[in-house]
């Protein structure tokens, strides 16, 4: 695996065929294209989670009810959004993105902002042929509240090689905003094993 | 005012797509630099778009002081547009497409306006004035009465206004259906044919005097075709794709078939009221186009970006990317938004052909449109405002 540097990172945004062609939309500056990485954007839509409502989450119950677990807030360009000490919000990329499917990726925080106590994601991979907006699982591990606005390049995807993928054929395919998801919702087979038999709190 | 604050319940962001009202924005910052937009999903299956402002400063001002009014209102220079679409559409974002006509309400009140004062105009009312005397049996003699009875005179007088008011509602949809038609090219059409063909097509004007549905679709059909959107689509689909171009043939076809026939128009003529003022309208209505074409001209979809768009747009969607911008960077080309609905509808069109249209798994296929059409709109309005940003940085 090598890890792609910023001319093959254009080559591939240049690519004739567009089914092989790295697609990052809207690609406001090719300033974003770094030396091995490419730095993304905070998208303008935000997930908070409506805490009273929501007293555990456990794999192995269906209880997931998105509309009661979670709040949806739009940020308008040049406006401010909190994020709070501890506090987890999911939020989407401003860019839209398609992988080939000999390309494979993952995001990470900025270093700056990684000092200011930001921690960006934490379910990093992005699979071969993945198609949509990235998710970014925003918490702030500072003691002060932190400002941010849609637009920041708040983090960066770094590209690599991938041999013999298979296509994502993933639930997250095609998103185009960040929402919580229903972590029972593939696992029950499984859970039918591993899931505590007493009932939970 | 408790009506009016009703109004803007559930207008938050979660309700209301943010492609919806950038779009519409963009639309009047050029209609209408001086406007302020306010979007509203609601519950009934309308679109609206009515004038705020005036009602605000009407009720506020035996409330407030004069100076009070003044510092309040002042400062607000345009209209402050309310524009409402029904929730159900709230994510049906090629839908949209019929908000063309809503804006087109302004432009069709204007022109109506103005032709109050031609000769034309004249020359119509005093035709139609002497029809309905006919018809009632008065005579004009002597000279500048109405000769015949009371209930004669009332039902003359009852008869005109009528004819007024057909005549005036069915001009302001009609003309605001031709600005649908200019602002938004096909997209018009198809939305128009969506939301017309849920009633009976050749129901005579009612309660609330909209002209026939299928005698509004031959206008846009007819301005479309007029203005060659139609036959530049068809024929820049057909090499590029050829499926999805054969599904269009066919579906305008369709509405060829629909249009053409003349039922509705029979239905006019047997109500003679209705029938005078439909041959009053139909008198008036190149004018008013005319009106609205030259209004438009800076404003109105452009064909040729359209055929130089779609195909490759539609490429786009088939990966499920958004229809945003042609081209690879750094010399991706920004497109004109209304060609990213297009391209939705052409695809949609093309899907309504699949035996999966209409299962879970269609319905999640189009729904994929419709998002990614949405975030098309977005995406090119703020690529649209970065680069006049970058612009103004460097010469400044």
């Amino acid at each position: 695996m090598s890890v792609l540097g910023q001319a093959r990172i254009e080559s591939l945004l240049k690519e004739k065929a567009i089914k092989d062609r790295l697609i990052v939309t809207p690609l406001l500056s090719m300033e974003q294209i770094q030396s091995a990485s490419l730095d993304i954007r905070l998208g303008h839509d935000f997930t908070t989670t409506r805490k009273g409502n929501l007293p555990y989450i456990d794999a192995g119950e269906s209880n997931f009810e998105p509309h009661r677990h979670q709040s949806r807030h739009y940020v308008n360009r040049a406006e401010r959004f909190f994020l709070h000490p501890h506090e987890l919000v999911l939020a989407s990329t401003l860019e839209y993105f398609r992988l080939p499917i000999t390309i494979s990726g993952w995001v990470t925080s900025r270093s700056r902002w990684g000092r200011a106590g930001l921690v960006i994601a934490t379910a990093t991979a992005v699979h071969p042929g993945f198609t949509g907006a990235i998710t970014l699982e925003l918490l702030n591990l500072g003691e002060v509240p932190l400002v941010l606005y849609p637009g920041l390049r708040v983090a960066q995807l770094i590209l690599a090689d991938a041999e013999g993928a298979s296509e994502y054929q993933g639930h997250f395919n095609f998103q185009v905003d960040a929402y919580h998801a229903d972590v029972s919702e593939e696992t029950q087979l499984d859970y039918e094993f591993w899931k505590p038999t007493k009932p939970g709190p | 005012m408790g009506t009016l604050l009703q109004h803007f319940d559930n207008a938050h962001t979660a309700q209301t797509p943010r492609g919806l009202p950038q779009m519409l924005g963009a639309l009047m910052a050029r209609l209408e630099p001086n406007a302020t937009l306010v979007a509203w999903p609601q519950s009934s299956y309308n679109y609206t778009i009515r004038d705020l402002l005036a009602p605000l400063k009407g009720m506020t001002q035996s409330l407030l002081s004069k100076e009070a009014h003044q510092r309040v209102f002042g400062s607000v220079a345009g209209p402050l547009n309310f524009v409402s679409f029904p929730r159900i559409e709230r994510d049906n974002v090629l839908q949209h497409a019929i908000f063309g006509h809503e804006l087109g309400h302004p432009l069709a009140t204007e022109f109506l306006e103005s032709e109050r004062t031609t000769p034309a105009y004249s020359a119509a009312l005093r035709r139609v004035t002497d029809a309905l005397m006919a018809q009632y049996k008065l005579s004009t003699a002597p000279k500048g009465a109405l000769g015949g009875s009371p209930a004669q005179t009332k039902a003359f007088v009852d008869g005109l206004r009528r004819v007024l008011v057909l005549r005036k509602r069915g001009l302001e949809e009609l003309i605001s259906d031709c600005v649908g038609a200019l602002l938004f090219g096909p997209s018009a059409l198809f939305a128009s044919y969506d939301i017309l063909s849920l009633g009976e097509l050749d129901d005579p004007p009612g309660e609330r005097s909209y002209p026939p549905r299928r005698f509004r679709l031959r206008v846009v059909k007819s301005l479309l075709d007029a203005e060659g959107y139609t036959s530049t689509l068809e024929s820049a689909l057909q090499a590029a794709e050829p499926a999805i171009s054969a599904a269009l043939v066919r579906y305008i076809k369709h509405i060829n078939e629909l249009t053409a026939q003349q039922t509705d128009k029979s239905n006019l003529g047997a109500d003679p009221l209705i029938k005078l003022a439909y041959e009053w309208i139909e008198e008036t209505l190149p004018g008013g186009t005319d009106f609205v074409r030259r209004r438009l001209e800076s404003v109105r979809y452009d064909s040729k970006r359209m055929s130089a768009e779609v195909p490759e747009l539609i490429e786009r969607l088939r990966i499920r990317v958004p229809p945003s911008e042609i081209g690879v960077p750094p010399d991706a080309y920004v497109i004109d938004w209304r060609s990213a609905l297009v391209a939705g509808w052409a695809c949609r069109l093309r899907m309504l052909e699949d035996p999966a249209a209409g299962t879970d798994d269609g319905i999640e296929q189009a729904e994929t449109i419709n998002r990614l059409v949405l975030r098309a709109v977005e995406f090119t309005i703020l690529g649209d405002e970065y680069r006049k940003f970058l612009t103004g940085r460097s010469s400044a």
